[in-house]
């Protein structure tokens, strides 16, 4: 069967995909608890920060962590630009939960196709930046993997840090627990709505363009790590960072066991299985507030 | 000047009235009170003065200033503060966090640990609790901190939304010396209520508001007397 | 009166399709409308849902496949005769819809829509995996419904299939069945606390839409005589939605219309294939920042500013 080595070898990979995993259902949950908002463009945020690293990597030589850098850099402000035409436009109105779905399915079609006919259909994939392996025990990890690594845990705990101690964090979680209560601390919700928006699109877009160098870039990139976002923010909890944070590494992990114990192909339907059960056992997810 | 004034409002929700043409003022200083039982309009009104629904109609001033059509958070930049029923606290944070978080407006910000002091002053129980969560605390002790929070922005005019409400007397009398310590430090308080005798205790002037409408108003000893004041709300 | 004028253009609209085939006989018209028949009856069952009941469903292109895969194995493998086999395709589909149904019944909004999602992805990947049975992505060639009756037998049997699709709803939604589902949709608790039995109302709804829906699957797959896993994809999920959304979700002829303008809207986009979606992309934002309601409210607004210039007109 499988040697010890081979399996803490694939846990390893699973928590290095699994960072970027984090990032991208952080965001997702952020924005669920805050707004209420179910983006179902989030996995285009990935993939376009996946093209940005991509572009400026090739054509003008940054490093991995530069890239990610000038990707959330511009995501940040699309993210605002996102929120600010497609969906305060429709807070207020009756019925905005199914309206903001709709408009989200259709960004994402019309984000998606776009890139189809801009890019093009052919996967782009990156050489390794930095040369050379690390190993320790029998596990081998490059160099690579080890900044994605390193930079997710990074941002990860940046975000933590963010809304924990800084006034601008406190104030989304204000938002997140009580919304009229935040406005009557003067809080702008408007102002936090899209911030919370542009920091989600940008971590998302950090997800995609670290893990650029390891997996191919192309349109539809971002629909695994969409469902992964979903089914990590269902396990720990909607509206619950902690939680993302702890399913994501987890999931991550299964997800690769899974790849090496069963096949590739097979892999999301046991993730969709998974929630599947998780939905119907317990809802709440780990760490869910509602 | 009065400090906050309304002429002619009405509001409500979508289509269905709460509000009719409401007018009262509220001079600097003091305390104002606002009777009505459940469901005579009182949570609108505050929620309207305070920005969170719109006014269909009539007038808010503030300052001198027109507020009707502010959104809420500019309301409250402007001195005019709400503690909602239930203290308008967030729960899954801690005491401090929700004081600090009653201090977000910038120029407060800046002097957040003198606020702090202050507060803990009064209320000696926030300070003992301070790193509990404030979903935790118990009916009384969420007043409180409600109250510490609305200190805390430094507010010119507080609303007060039933701060009786869920509370046993002993715990009410509390909560009203604290309101009463908080006039002493130049805040001028709205106090809506549905305890008559609570409110007129409290406030040197009131008005009766049932169905939507303002119905009386005067000084708290006229309304105390007053017959109608004692039949339906004294039981008198 | 306007009343009268609705129902004359509605019966000749009943009549022109009744003899399409013999005024028309241009089989790439009654191919398109053929398809618009066998669509409209999946996105009206769609929309009971969707429109009516305020349930998330993001996976009824299972249903349809489900129809489809069902029909077409029963009549290869088994020997059902066609008919009889598309039946039966609608209640496999029927039953799949109570497992799909059973974790979402008290579930909301987003849950509700990745379970549907996910359930609908499950079926299409075990499908395309299970060559053995399927023939997966080689796909599966399918028997005939009526053997050398061409295009113009298919054309009267989805064309029935609409019209007892359509009678059907219209009774159900016209019956307190209608009055409860909207209920549901405006507030779940508020419905519960009346004493409605909000889970058999939504297990009847299940149950209705993905029988429908498994037809007109069943159908489809014996008129293209081919099927591979694909007639599941979320590809079908989202045309569902833009034709929903474009003719108008909650109304009931709204899903029908926009089928159809979408059907032959498609067609003459084919040569920009890769423009489609990003159009289909942009109507679903502008649709849902601008126009809500779909053509039928555009229609409907359209309507009464036209009646209400009569009354000027009568008056003065």
């Amino acid at each position: 069967m499988f040697t010890a080595s081979i399996l803490i070898q694939q846990i390893v990979y699973g928590l290095v995909i699994g960072s970027s995993y984090v990032l991208m259902a952080a965001g997702f949950s952020l924005i669920w608890g805050i707004m209420g908002v179910l983006n179902l463009a989030h996995g285009e945020f990935y993939m376009l920060g996946a093209y940005i690293a991509y572009y400026v990597s090739s054509l003008l030589g940054f490093n991995p962590i530069m890239s990610a850098i000038v990707a959330m850099a511009a995501m940040f402000f699309f993210g605002i630009a996102f929120e600010r035409a497609l969906l305060s436009p429709l807070y207020g109105r009756k019925g905005w939960e199914m309206s903001t779905v709709l408009i989200t399915v259709g960004a994402s079609i019309l984000i998606q196709n776009l890139a189809l006919v801009i890019f093009g259909e052919k996967y782009k994939g990156l050489p390794m930046y930095f040369e050379g392996e690390l190993e320790i025990w029998k596990i081998v990890l490059s160099y690579d993997r080890l900044v994605v690594f390193l930079v997710g845990i990074f941002l990860i705990a940046l975000l933590w840090y963010l809304l924990k101690y800084t006034r601008v964090g406190m104030a989304m979680r204000a938002v997140s627990q009580n919304q009229e209560g935040a406005y009557l601390t003067g809080i702008n919700v408007h102002k936090i709505f899209y911030l919370a928006f542009g920091l989600s699109a940008a971590f998302a877009a950090a997800g995609g363009a670290l893990l650029a160098p390891i997996y191919f870039v192309y349109p539809t990139v971002g629909a695994g790590p969409l469902l992964m976002a979903f089914a990590i923010v269902i396990f720990g909890g909607f509206g619950s960072v902690k939680g993302a944070i702890v399913a994501g590494f987890l999931l991550g992990v299964f997800e690769s066991l899974v790849v090496l114990m069963v096949s590739s192909a097979w892999k999301d339907v046991f993730i969709f299985v998974l929630v599947i059960i998780v939905l119907t056992v317990r809802p709440r997810g780990l760490f869910g507030i509602q | 000047m009065y400090l906050l004034s309304a002429d002619g409002l009405s509001c409500g929700y979508g289509h269905s009235q709460v509000l009719w043409d409401i007018s009262f003022h509220v001079e600097e200083g003091g305390i104002v009170g606002i009777i009505g039982s459940n469901g005579a309009g009182k949570t609108t009104l505050l929620r309207t003065l305070s920005g969170l629904v719109p006014a269909q109609s009539g007038k808010i001033e503030f300052s001198g200033e027109r507020i009707e059509h502010l959104s809420p958070h500019k309301i409250v930049e402007r001195g005019l503060s709400q503690i909602p029923e239930g203290g308008g606290i967030f729960p899954y944070m801690t005491v401090l966090e929700n004081l600090k978080l009653g201090a977000f407006l910038p120029w407060n910000w800046k002097r957040i640990s003198q606020s702090l002091d202050l507060v803990f002053e009064l209320f000696s129980t926030l300070e003992d609790r301070k790193n509990q969560m404030a979903g935790t605390l118990s009916g009384g002790e969420r007043q409180m901190l409600g109250i510490g929070k609305g200190l805390m922005s430094s507010p010119k005019l507080l609303l007060i939304d039933e701060p009786s409400s869920g509370l046993a007397p002993k715990l009410v009398l509390r909560v009203f010396d604290n309101i009463k310590e908080i006039q002493k430090h130049n805040v001028t308080i709205l106090l809506v209520e549905q305890n008559v005798q609570y409110c007129l205790n409290m406030a040197s002037r009131a008005y009766v508001l049932e169905n939507g409408r303002i119905v009386l108003e005067g000084t708290s000893e006229e309304l105390i007397g007053h017959e109608h004041v004692r039949k339906a709300y004294l039981g008198i | 009166m306007k009343g009268s004028l609705k129902s004359i253009l509605l019966l000749g609209l009943f009549l022109l399709l009744s003899f399409f085939p013999f005024l028309f006989p241009d089989p790439y018209l009654i191919h398109l409308l053929i398809l618009s028949f066998i669509f409209s009856v999946l996105v009206s069952n769609w929309n009971i849902l969707f429109g009516y009941m305020g349930i998330f469903c993001f996976g009824q292109q299972a249903f349809f496949g489900i129809g489809a895969y069902s029909s077409a194995l029963l009549a290869l493998k088994l020997g059902v005769p066609v008919p009889l086999s598309i039946v039966f395709g609608g209640f496999v589909a029927s039953l799949s819809s109570i497992l799909i149904g059973l974790p979402t019944l008290r579930l909301q909004g987003a849950y509700v829509a990745l379970v549907t999602l996910a359930f609908a992805e499950v079926m299409r990947m075990t499908c395309s995996n299970w060559v053995g049975m399927t023939r997966g992505q080689l796909g599966l060639t399918v028997t005939a419904l009526i053997p050398g009756a061409g295009r113009v037998g298919y054309y009267y049997v989805a064309f029935l299939l609409l019209l007892l699709s359509t009678i059907v709803l219209l009774k159900v939604m016209r019956s307190s069945f209608g009055y409860v589902t909207v209920a549901i949709r405006e507030s779940q608790e508020a419905a519960d606390s009346l004493g409605i039995n909000v889970i058999k109302y939504k297990i009847s709804a299940f149950l209705l839409s993905s029988f429908m829906s498994g037809l007109a699957g069943a159908l489809y797959a014996h008129y293209i005589r081919i099927l591979t896993p694909d007639i599941m994809s979320l590809h079908l999920m989202i045309t569902i939605l833009v034709m929903g959304m474009l003719g108008g979700i909650g109304t009931l002829p709204g899903p029908i219309l926009g089928t159809f303008v979408l059907t032959f809207l498609s067609e003459y986009l084919r040569d920009f294939a890769q423009f489609r979606f990003i159009i289909y992309g942009t109507l679903i934002i502008l649709a849902v920042l601008f126009v809500p309601g779909g053509l039928v409210s555009g229609l409907r607004s359209v309507e009464t500013k036209l009646k209400g210039k009569r009354c000027q007109e009568g008056s003065s």
